[in-house]
């Protein structure tokens, strides 16, 4: 078993590997949040940066090729374009990356249209906003420090700059979110035509102000047959405007899917660099560092920085193949299935798609495995069953 | 020692009204425990009896105290339990006693078990040495408490020793009365020996260990044994005192207090009240009180896991070597599968049990409801016993239904009353008498049916009246009664373990409450469940538990990938604890959510 720590492929030319780049800053932590980030720490992000290179020239050692670059955050547009352009030089001298989509999360409020223009010349081609709501009630409730102005500017500064990819991101069963209030959002998102929305169902992480919230009353949790009928409208009105839904929280223009992001339904492997990343190499997932300072001073001394890694058995792999691939609309084709693990999907979870079938969650078309409508709502109870005991 | 030189004595008190604290410092001043051995509720030695504040299986100690009159004497305390589930313990352990000390809380006056335990040392001619405990504390009240007593025990005010257990204030006066008013034991040194038994315990090395109080003759190690009550024959292998652990000895004289290791192998050969007599040339004349013990409530024990069945019959067996009072027979539910259906002398002594038996035994258990035993009449003329609501005979096979009565005695502050009044009412009881034990305090006497109290009675006593009021209870009668088995069923399957028997007028209520709180406990699931209360063939009730819509985690990108997968499996961990009844499957919460339906009703008001 290889270990992130010394993954390089067997064959002396490089492995094709996604790359994801974390930015754990922020300029304040939303109530929701429980990713990796940090306010407070942005004179940090020189010498972060400056470790990050260090970092993906070690997974170039590794004989490691960036297919796909993405970053995400945090707040990656509290990066100048300068700082973009070095991480995505050393991506291309480092990492072999030929110019693919490049793609970077930008919060409203931290962005005009010459910093869009900027990274444009340093190879960013794709932008994802993160608008969350049209509401301000919504955005005030979730402590973003944004107003839906400032969202709608952004996405308007991008599009006037010439980015030829702009992602929205938009947040679903909101504290006292209604239905109608939720279709307003839908109608506004659509006014901007992008040509790539991401929906976020509304979880209490644990751990998370909301959650707090949740439990001492303040706040009631999303309501799941409301959230239900939200997915569903949103599927509608994204169909409408001709988005076409390649996941099941995503929707593009055709031609215009996450590659990034397929990476990872696909269960392919990829980089993860940065503070807090995880990334899938040599059939291990693993995860580094969490906090900056930390991270920096692990990359300084030139090792990778990180600090959990699980091996990823070939049950589990095969399983997490099926369970991602399900989420695609394409769904997992059974020769395909058959030609990466040499077994046959039914062989290998025949009882549990015919218990799944039964209740209507799962479907066989052409010889490829599908979610049915009911079943992408319901994908938990697929998954759950494939998982190895 | 000799036997005018001996004082047996036990405690009588509430909870918290300060048992185990004299106790400690009664072995301190006495010497008998050591200020470096001294911890806390020295006699309560299970983890439960010290978390619970209470204490579960009697105890004893023997003391040496010299007295002001220059003379030393042996003090014999036996602790007793302190709960109505043991009342019959309770009057074997005064049963050994001449003289009992009742501790009285000075903020909190007499409540309802002490007055129970007074009149039974009272029955048993104790001498009686009354304390007021606390009075350190800025609310004691040690008049208005000394007036109680006086009034409602009739023990004269003077008699009374104020003390405070904490501090070892009238400590001194409580040793020194036990001396001058207890009397010493009265039994005949020349005639065969009669030891009462007031508890035992299993010992893996030594058997059955009997803890008892020789009442007449005496016991030397090496004797042949007999006991009464069923002839068993045995050995005193080894016989001893308590220090209290175990100080072995070459004999037991007339009136003292001690342990027998018997050799048994089952505590229910050497039950509580029983006599031990010498095999040969022995008494003939068991000592008055002796009763099997009944079980008066029941309930299903289940194991989670199905494999663990096994374990648990390992472990109940083993707490039954100790635990006479506890009993079980297999049981099988179609819902639940096999286990065992439990008997237990009340409601804390099942907690106890089932506390126990997860703790010890470290079993994941699920306990159905606790039901009462009913007779059964039926038209073949027959009446039979019926533990578990499942075996209720057809309607049209019955001729008479019969439940257990209670006796309930409730002290309470007289402001709640009303609200006393309304919950007996709710749960059938009839009213017998009403005293003033002062002007704010009330002895309430009711008869209840037992299956009314079995549920959450105690609970909502104690809500309705802010904690203040205390409950006793004892066995009055069967009576018959208009009873139906009510059952319910799940996606239209029947699920034995949720029936219960209700009063009929009654059941219509009952089962609209518990379908709607199973509504809300069980989670939906992949298609759409009815949830039916019926009688007979007929229903009475039904809702509906809709199909779960939506179960999903909404993204799923490369750092999400490990940690929702962690999430599946938590889902599917806390499916697999559920049971599986037909294709639904049932929280662990649902089987006991009878119990909860007046608790709920009284929210939602």
């Amino acid at each position: 078993m290889q270990t992130p720590a010394s993954p390089t492929p067997k064959k002396t030319d490089r492995a094709d590997a996604g790359l994801y780049v974390h930015i754990p800053f922020c300029r304040t932590k939303c109530v929701y949040c429980d990713f990796n980030c940090y306010a407070g720490e942005n004179h940090l992000i020189p010498q972060y940066v400056a470790a990050l290179c260090r970092e993906l020239e070690m997974y170039g050692q590794r004989s490691w090729r960036a297919t796909t670059l993405y970053l995400g955050g945090g707040t990656p547009s509290l990066l100048s374009a300068g700082q973009v352009a070095a991480i995505v030089d050393t991506a291309r001298t480092a990492l072999d990356f030929n110019p693919g989509e490049v793609t970077l999360e930008a919060n409203p409020g931290s962005v005009n249209e010459d910093y869009f223009r900027e990274l444009l010349d340093v190879g960013v081609n794709r932008v994802s906003v993160g608008i969350q709501s049209f509401r301000d009630a919504d955005l005030k409730r979730l402590a973003r420090h944004h107003s839906v102005a400032d969202a709608v500017d952004a996405f308007a500064s991008a599009r006037a700059a010439g980015v030829p990819d702009i992602s929205l991101d938009l947040i679903y069963g909101l504290p006292e979110q209604s239905l109608a209030a939720w279709r307003d959002n839908l109608v506004q998102a659509m006014a901007l035509a992008p040509e790539h929305v991401s929906l976020y169902g509304l979880v209490v992480e644990e751990g998370t102000p909301l959650a707090r919230q949740v439990a001492r009353g303040k706040v009631s949790p999303p309501d799941d047959d409301l959230m239900a009928d939200m997915y569903e409208l949103a599927h509608e009105v994204f169909s409408a405007s001709g988005l076409v839904r390649y996941e099941v929280s995503n929707w593009a223009l055709t031609g215009h899917e996450a590659r990034h992001n397929l990476v990872y339904w696909n269960n392919e492997p990829y980089i993860g660099a940065g503070a807090g990343a995880h990334g899938y190499l040599g059939g291990c997932r693993y995860s580094n560092e969490l906090l900056p300072a930390r991270y920096i001073r692990r990359v300084e001394q030139s090792e990778l920085s990180v600090v959990e890694r699980e091996p990823i058995s070939h049950n589990l792999e095969r399983a997490e193949t099926v369970i991602l691939g399900l989420r695609l609309d394409a769904g997992v084709s059974a020769a395909a299935f058959h030609a990466r693990y040499g077994e046959d999907l039914v062989d290998c979870y025949g009882a549990v798609i015919s218990e799944a079938e039964l209740f209507g969650l799962l479907e066989w078309r052409d010889k490829r495995l599908y979610l049915t409508e009911r079943g992408r709502l319901l994908s938990n109870e697929v998954f759950q069953r494939l998982l190895p005991e | 020692m000799l036997q005018d030189h001996i004082r047996n004595f036990s405690i009588i008190a509430h909870i918290d009204h300060g048992k185990s604290t004299l106790a400690d410092r009664l072995l301190q001043m006495t010497g008998t425990v050591s200020d470096r051995d001294m911890k806390e509720q020295l006699l309560d030695s299970m983890d439960l009896e010290r978390e619970k504040g209470i204490t579960i299986k009697a105890r004893a100690v023997r003391m040496q105290y010299t007295a002001s009159d220059g003379e030393t004497y042996e003090l014999n305390l036996i602790d007793t339990p302190g709960h109505v589930d043991f009342s019959y313990e309770v009057s074997r352990s005064l049963a050994a006693c001449e003289g009992a000390v009742l501790v009285v809380d000075a903020t909190q006056g007499i409540q309802a078990q002490t007055l129970a335990n007074v009149y039974l040392a009272l029955g048993s001619d104790l001498e009686i040495i009354p304390v007021v405990n606390k009075i350190d504390l800025p609310s004691a009240d040690v008049a208005a408490v000394a007036g109680e007593i006086e009034r409602v025990v009739g023990l004269p005010a003077d008699d009374i020793i104020p003390a405070s257990a904490k501090t070892g204030t009238g400590a001194k006066d409580v040793l020194e009365a036990i001396v001058r008013r207890i009397p010493p034991p009265s039994g005949q040194q020349d005639a065969p020996l009669r030891a009462l038994i007031f508890d035992s315990h299993y010992d893996p090395y030594k058997g059955v260990i009997a803890y008892v109080r020789v009442v007449d003759g005496q016991v030397r190690r090496g004797d042949r044994l007999r006991m009464l009550s069923n002839d068993k024959l045995t050995e005193a292998a080894e016989l001893g005192y308590f220090v209290p652990s175990l100080r072995s000895a070459e004999y037991l004289g007339t009136g003292e207090v001690g342990y027998i290791a018997t050799g048994l192998k089952v505590v229910v050969d050497c039950r509580v009240g029983d006599t031990i007599t010498l095999e040969r040339a022995g008494s003939a004349e068991q000592l008055q009180g002796y009763q099997p013990v009944k079980p008066m409530v029941f309930a299903g024990i289940f194991p989670v896991n199905g494999e663990d069945y096994p374990l648990l019959r390992d472990a109940l067996e083993k707490l039954t070597l100790n635990d006479a009072s506890l009993t079980y027979e297999p049981e099988t539910s179609g819902a639940l599968g096999f286990g065992f259906r439990a008997g237990f002398l009340g409601l804390l002594h099942m907690e106890i049990v089932q506390e126990r038996l997860e703790r010890e035994y470290d079993l994941d258990l699920l306990t159905t409801a606790p039901s009462v035993e009913y007779q059964v009449e039926t038209t073949d003329g027959k009446t039979t016993p019926v533990h578990n609501p499942t075996e209720m005979p057809a309607p049209q096979r019955t001729r008479r239904v019969l439940e257990p009565w209670m006796q309930i005695s409730i002290v309470a502050p007289s402001n709640h009353i009303g609200t006393v009044m309304e919950l007996v009412s709710k749960r059938r009881g009839e009213f017998s008498k009403m005293e003033y034990l002062d002007e704010n305090r009330v002895l309430l006497t009711y008869e209840i049916p037992l299956s009314e109290i079995v549920s959450d009675f105690y609970d909502q006593l104690k809500s309705r009246t802010q904690g203040y009021a205390s409950l006793d209870y004892s066995f009055g009668e069967y009576r018959s009664a208009d009873l139906v088995k009510l059952d319910v069923l799940v996606n239209a399957q029947p699920v034995d373990a949720l029936s219960l028997i209700v009063h009929r007028d009654q059941a219509y209520n009952r089962g609209k409450m518990l379908v709607e709180r199973l509504c809300e406990l069980i989670p939906r699931q992949m298609f759409e469940i009815p949830v039916q209360a019926a009688i007979g063939q007929k229903v009475i009730s039904r809702e509906t538990i809709r199909a779960m819509r939506k179960n999903v985690i909404s993204k799923c990108y490369g750092g999400d990938i490990t940690r929702k997968r962690k999430l599946l499996e938590k889902q599917r961990a806390g499916k697999a604890r559920m049971k599986t009844v037909g294709n639904v499957q049932i929280p662990q919460e649902a089987f006991m959510a009878v119990l909860r339906l007046d608790g709920e009703e009284a929210a939602r008001r």
